[in-house]
């Protein structure tokens, strides 16, 4: 586990949080355990990065939050995909195709 | 947007701390605990899962660090707390504190100050609407290369009709007025102008209107239209006063308006002595028709407004147009004359222009040398300080955070110094504008606006960042286990390299504003020392002008006799004479002539000279010699053959090598059939156009035989001058109580006019070189003084083994020397490079003169040696045992 996400990394969790939020509203655990699922394990995240890049996300207006009661009845902070974080999401994932298509070609070419 | 959101949400967590945390607090805790329920329900402990989360995902209050520290508002935060730390920091050190700020309040001050000239004069736009379209249109004379200011009217008229660039042209002219059938009788000094100056600066009356296009024409010129300053002052701001009539120049005239308060045109008076005041009076209308003889009469100024759209290129071409056509059709009088178009801005400014960016230049130097020994201060404080930051940086804080600390500290100073300055400023502007010669143009526009203050704002800020630099980035350099082991603070060798180059630097600085100074200086000199051609002192000067209505050229005579021999007879009085032109005061005359024998075929080839109206004692009382020939006498009178003295230089240029007395000339040139009038005597040479302007060719005429309405009687005195002002304009009111004086004035007062620029130019150059120097010798005591206290150790060692007293000043004065050296050898360097841009500004001087480059040199390593002999003084007196005994 890195101590700190590279910058790379650090872009990557922006848009894995946006993915991750884009199926329903999750709160700060449930998107960590989520993230760790999708990833087989890959990522496991300390607290404070995931919640540095809640606040980034929030002041950026990509996500809202809200709090609400769990399904085990505790009081949490849900986080939403806004209209403008969906959008986002949208662009980001066409612009990392292509950089993995046009890494790919690269790859395939030597 | 986003940028706004950030903001907003930054601010409120800044205001709403409290619960910002206790929301971030409940939902980390929520995190954490979620995480080790999972855990839990694996089958651990709560106490083993909570570790076990702790380690996985980090515990509660670093992740509250590391998110709060994430956001904007925490570094705002960090800077508050630099701040006031900073804050405490200096006010622990007052003399520290006191020494800085006053140094650097000095040269931002002054800096302002000069700012704020520049920007009243150079770059605020006249005060008229849209005034970056207008333009003053020059001739220009292309075979002698001169430019003429003022246009004949058939020109203008020209000009006018077949330019096409632009929306409007106006001419003007200065003209005065006797206003009579008042209480007293008074003298106005104002302009004619055409009908459309008005609408081509965009002005309007506040009361009555403005000249309708038919009051310009000849016969219908009988309105006026008064300034603020005059109805209030001649006429108690009557507001009935609209379409009353005025006595002027024993003509009616009617007031059809009257100014707004702020109007002044032109919106500098040319620089002269003989106008005595610097608005406008009044505007009446031009009155003039074409007539052709008069296409070289130059006598008006022409402004014009740009149509929309068009530039100042376009206007030049479209005047080339016009000149070189006017150039077919009146080869006589235009030939080579083309037409300049410049922004009145510029017409306004442009004499003053290169001196005020060079004194904004040379404050900026000063600034430089003020930012260089507070740097030495600082770096000073943080050899002292080394111990202080060690301890912090043991106790966690990183070098970055302490560099921020320092920078914090030094910004804090630098604003300090700011707000200091700009009090300061307003002392400077208050002196600046006393100071400055009447005739520095809107120097009484001279404020803080929002422009200086803006300024002074990013001045200050920069000055911080300079002298900041080197002191906080030297804590990152610093080994800081050094200082906590105990060991004595020494200074680093790094430390003592960098301070030894800024003193370098600012001597460097100051000796190449010295030398500045030390030319300027020079020059002021030189320029007193020059023989104007006459005796200045004890000399009163008493001007009218008579109405030509009431004065027949034979009344000008007779009225005149009777005022000069009233003004001989008062006690005190040695002498009158009287001319129209008088040297100094701005006011001449002239054109072209021809000598017998010598036909020219136009204008441009002909010989030119001043020609100037003298009375017959005029010679004697200004102390004039006669070189040859005879002077004028009562037999030039009337009737009598037209004589003529001509001066020094006229007879060279025009008369090389041969004795001018005896030959003829003519006014009238081209193919007008000549009257020949015989030169009858040579005087010696007078500066007309002021110190600095070599003499110009002139031909004397004598009173008798051309009276003139306008004359300036001059007294010579043997008691002080102005006393006898109220006596001489008695005698004038004696002889008609109608008739208003211009004005009295000295003839040193007028004089000192014409010096006024330079010796302004001269003290502000020197006050700065003055100002460099202080702050220089300042550097080096300072450097040096720490250098010896930081080496008591080492000096009382090297006495204790047996270095002489002689070896120890040796020692510290030699470094100090050293330092000087090296300084002025940089100095030289860059005031050779420098005073080129000084050059407009000097007079008679090189701008390398080798003995100001030694003599100013020299006494600056006196100086410096003298500031670092002090603190070898103390050196040599340390007591060995002492300074041992610190160990």
């Amino acid at each position: 586990m890195a101590d700190k996400p590279s910058d790379l990394v650090q872009g990557t969790l922006d848009m894995l949080i946006l993915k991750t939020l884009a199926l329903e509203p999750m709160h700060g655990y449930g998107i960590a355990v989520r993230l760790e699922q999708m990833s087989k394990g890959v990522f496991r995240l300390n607290a404070g990065s995931l919640f540095v890049a809640f606040q980034r996300l929030e002041r950026a207006g990509l996500i809202s939050s809200e709090w609400k009661a769990t399904e085990n009845s505790r009081r949490a902070k849900y986080y939403v995909l806004t209209d403008q974080g969906r959008k986002r999401l949208n662009s980001e994932t066409r612009e990392w195709g292509r950089q993995v298509a046009a890494i790919a070609r690269i790859l395939e070419a030597s | 947007m986003s940028l706004l959101r950030s903001m907003v949400v930054g601010l409120q967590s800044l205001f709403r701390k409290e619960q910002v945390s206790q929301e971030l607090d409940e939902e980390l805790n929520g995190f954490l605990e979620m995480a080790a329920e999972e855990k839990m329900k694996q089958g651990m402990s709560r106490k083993d899962a909570l570790r076990a989360v702790r380690l996985e995902r980090g515990n509660l209050e670093t992740s509250k660090e590391v998110v709060r520290s994430a956001g904007w508002e925490s570094f705002a935060e960090i800077c508050w707390q630099d701040l006031r730390f900073a804050a405490r920091m200096l006010r622990k050190n007052p003399s520290f504190t006191v020494v800085a700020v006053l140094t650097l309040a000095l040269g931002i001050g002054a800096n302002t100050a000069i700012f704020s000239v520049v920007n009243a004069v150079l770059l605020r736009p006249l005060p008229y609407k849209d005034s970056d379209q207008l333009v003053q249109l020059i001739e220009h004379d292309q075979k002698r290369g001169v430019d003429f200011d003022w246009v004949s009217f058939p020109n203008f008229h020209d000009w006018a009709e077949q330019g096409k660039a632009f929306q409007y042209m106006a001419a003007y002219k200065f003209h005065a007025l006797n206003l009579t059938n008042v209480s007293q009788a008074q003298m106005l000094f104002g302009l004619k102008v055409s009908a459309n100056l008005l609408p081509t600066l965009g002005a309007e009356p506040i009361l009555g209107r403005n000249f309708r296009p038919a009051e310009d024409q000849p016969g219908g010129d009988h309105e006026i239209i008064l300034s603020y300053d005059t109805w209030r002052q001649s006429f108690g701001a009557d507001p009935q006063l609209i379409g009353k009539t005025l006595t002027l120049n024993d003509q009616p005239y009617t007031v059809i308006g009257v100014m707004p308060a702020g109007f002044n045109f032109p919106p500098t008076v040319p620089i002269t002595s003989a106008v005595p005041s610097r608005k406008a009076a009044f505007l009446i209308p031009l009155g003039l028709a074409v007539n052709p003889d008069q296409r070289d009469w130059n006598m008006l100024g022409v402004i014009a407004r740009l149509k929309p759209g068009a530039t100042i290129a376009q206007a030049r071409a479209d005047l080339d147009i016009v000149s070189r056509s006017l150039e077919r059709q009146y080869p006589t009088q235009n030939q080579g004359i083309t037409v300049r178009v410049e922004p009145l801005l510029n017409q306004v400014v442009g004499d003053i222009r290169p001196a005020l960016w060079v004194f904004l230049a040379a404050i900026s130097l000063v600034l430089l040398v003020a930012c260089a020994n507070v740097t030495n201060l600082l770096l000073a404080r943080s050899t002292i300080r080394q111990r202080e930051m060690a301890l912090r940086t043991s106790l966690g804080a990183s070098r970055s955070r302490l560099v921020r600390q320092l920078f914090t500290e030094s910004l804090l100073l630098a604003v300090g110094g700011g707000a200091f300055g700009i009090l300061l400023a307003y002392g400077g502007i208050l002196l600046l504008t006393t100071l400055s010669p009447d005739n520095l143009p809107r120097i009484g526009d001279v404020a803080i606006d929002g422009r200086v203050l803006a300024y002074t704002a990013v001045v200050s800020v920069l000055t911080g960042i300079i002298f900041g630099l080197a002191p906080s980035l030297g804590v990152a350099l610093v080994d800081v286990s050094q200082p906590l082991k105990g060991q004595r603070s020494t200074p680093t060798p790094k430390h003592s390299g960098l301070r030894s180059t800024l003193v370098v630097s600012e001597v460097a600085l100051s000796l190449a504003l010295l030398i500045g100074a030390g030319l300027m200086l020079k020059s002021f000199v030189r320029m007193e020392r020059v023989d104007p051609g006459f005796r200045a002192d004890k000399v009163l000067t008493v001007w009218t002008i008579l109405s030509e209505a009431k004065y027949a050229p034979q009344k000008r005579a007779a009225f005149y006799q009777q005022a000069w021999q009233r003004i001989q007879a008062l006690p005190g009085v040695k002498s009158v004479g009287a001319i129209d032109n008088l040297p100094l005061s701005g006011v001449h005359g002239g054109g072209p002539f021809t000598i017998e024998g010598h036909p020219t075929t136009s204008d441009a080839d002909a010989p030119a000279a001043y020609r100037c109206v003298v009375s017959l004692n005029y010679f004697q009382t200004m102390s004039i010699p006669l070189l040859q020939g005879r002077e004028f006498t009562e037999h030039d009178r009337d009737g009598s053959p037209t004589a003529l003295i001509i001066n020094e230089t006229a007879a060279r240029r025009y008369w090389p090598a041969q004795n001018p007395v005896g030959s003829r000339l003519s006014f009238t040139t081209g193919r007008t059939q000549p009257t020949w009038l015989e030169i009858v005597g040579v005087v010696k040479d007078v500066l007309h156009d002021g110190l600095e302007s070599p003499a110009k060719p002139t031909i004397y005429l004598t009173f008798l035989q051309s009276p003139q309405a306008f004359m300036v009687t001059v007294a010579r005195t043997d008691v002080d001058p102005a006393s006898l002002s109220p006596a001489a304009r008695g005698a004038i009111a004696a002889v008609d109580k109608d008739q208003p004086v211009l004005m009295t004035r000295t003839m040193a007062d007028i004089y000192s006019d014409a010096v006024a620029q330079r010796r302004f130019n001269t003290a502000l150059i020197v006050a700065f070189g003055a100002l460099a120097l202080l702050l220089a010798m300042v550097g080096i005591y300072g450097l040096m003084a720490f250098a010896v206290t930081q080496r008591t150790h080492e000096i009382g060692v090297r006495i204790a083994l047996g270095a002489q007293r002689w070896d120890v000043l040796k020692l510290v004065l030699g470094r100090g020397l050293r330092l000087a050296l090296l300084g002025i050898v940089f100095g030289l360097a860059a005031a050779f490079f420098l005073t080129r841009f000084l050059s407009k500004l000097l007079f008679n001087v090189p701008q390398t003169d080798p003995a100001t480059f030694i003599v100013v040199s020299l006494c600056l390593g006196g100086i410096a040696l003298l500031a670092s002999y002090i603190p070898a003084r103390r050196a040599m007196r340390a007591d060995p045992m002492l300074a041992l005994r610190y160990e």
